[in-house]
């Protein structure tokens, strides 16, 4: 069976870079990043900042592209050389935020394309999302029964780190069982009310934004190894 | 928001692959233009067109599991290729 791609790219023209834009980025050190539908956006932009500010190029993890960014790919990435501004194009605040999840960025200036209109994002905003993973983990240190989650979608298929987890000699004390599913159904977790604490091996926003559907802690697999 | 569908290059694909049976995968947003790129598609090959109904979180989102159900090729929208 074969996969093909289409990035369905934005078919949309930048307004003009704003007076209020170039004192954020005059003299700064900056990375712009985008989803795949507005890297040409995004291009544009930073040639028309290039004259105000230098421009820092950063290869994110599971991205095909520099500059590009996905809800995941800070969670594996490192940045070497920091940009001293943080700016995102795009819409919504989604994938920047992955970005303070991981404090990676302090603050993350995200630009609609279509207007170009500034909205910072900082660390306060995820603050009860980190808040909530320090309460699961110690949950998950004081917990005998853990459920570890594992799906069947082939990018986010960690079923050997799963097994790796239960087998480690670390948590010998612990009882782990090992869930298999393809899209993570929360309710029918709830089933499973022997369980003290979710271990997540999906998708890593899963632990963060999803936390919420589940009455149980839940903590990503790269938090307790 | 215009989003290019590329069309021409779903249609070039499915032939180039010689699928017979495609599944199309699109994310939320998309997906109110299903009927767009099947109609587009019908109008130009005879394959059989299946529309995932299911999620389409990221390309490392793919329904792989669908070949059991003949599908031959999968035309997933809105990512590019996911490196894991």
């Amino acid at each position: 069976m074969k996969i093909e791609y289409f990035e369905t790219r934005a078919n949309i023209e930048l307004p003009e870079i704003t007076k209020e834009l170039i004192d954020l980025v005059k003299d700064k050190s900056i990375a712009i990043f985008s989803t795949v539908q507005f890297l040409e956006q995004r291009d544009n932009l930073a040639t028309k900042l290039l004259k105000y500010c230098k421009i820092v190029n950063i290869k994110l993890a599971h991205c095909t592209y520099p500059d590009q960014i996905l809800g995941c790919s800070s969670f594996d990435s490192e940045i070497i050389e920091k940009p001293e501004l943080f700016l995102y194009l795009g819409d919504g605040v989604f994938h920047p935020k992955s970005l303070l999840l991981n404090e990676i960025a302090d603050e993350v200036y995200c630009l609609p394309p279509i207007n170009l209109s500034i909205k910072k994002i900082t660390r306060e905003d995820v603050k009860s999302l980190l808040n909530k993973k320090k309460v699961a983990l110690t949950n998950f240190l004081s917990s005998k029964n853990i459920g570890v989650l594992i799906t069947l979608k082939p990018g986010q298929n960690n079923l050997n780190k799963a097994i790796e987890l239960k087998n480690s000699e670390k948590y010998k004390d612990k009882n782990f069982y090992l869930f298999l599913d393809d899209t993570i159904n929360f309710a029918e977790l709830e089933n499973f009310n022997f369980i003290d604490c979710w271990v997540n091996t999906a998708c890593p926003r899963i632990a963060y934004d999803d936390s919420i559907k589940i009455t149980k802690g839940i903590i990503n697999l790269q938090d307790v190894k | 928001m215009n989003y290019d569908l590329e069309i021409f290059k779903v249609i070039s694909k499915i032939k180039e692959n010689n699928a017979k049976n495609v599944l199309l995968q699109l994310p939320d947003g998309l997906k109110p233009r299903a009927k767009e790129i099947v109609d587009a598609i019908s109008n130009e090959l005879d394959v059989n067109i299946f529309i995932w109904s299911g999620t389409n979180f990221g390309a490392c989102d793919i329904p792989l599991h669908s070949e059991n159900a003949g599908i031959d090729l999968i035309l997933h929208f809105g990512h590019s290729l996911y490196k894991k």
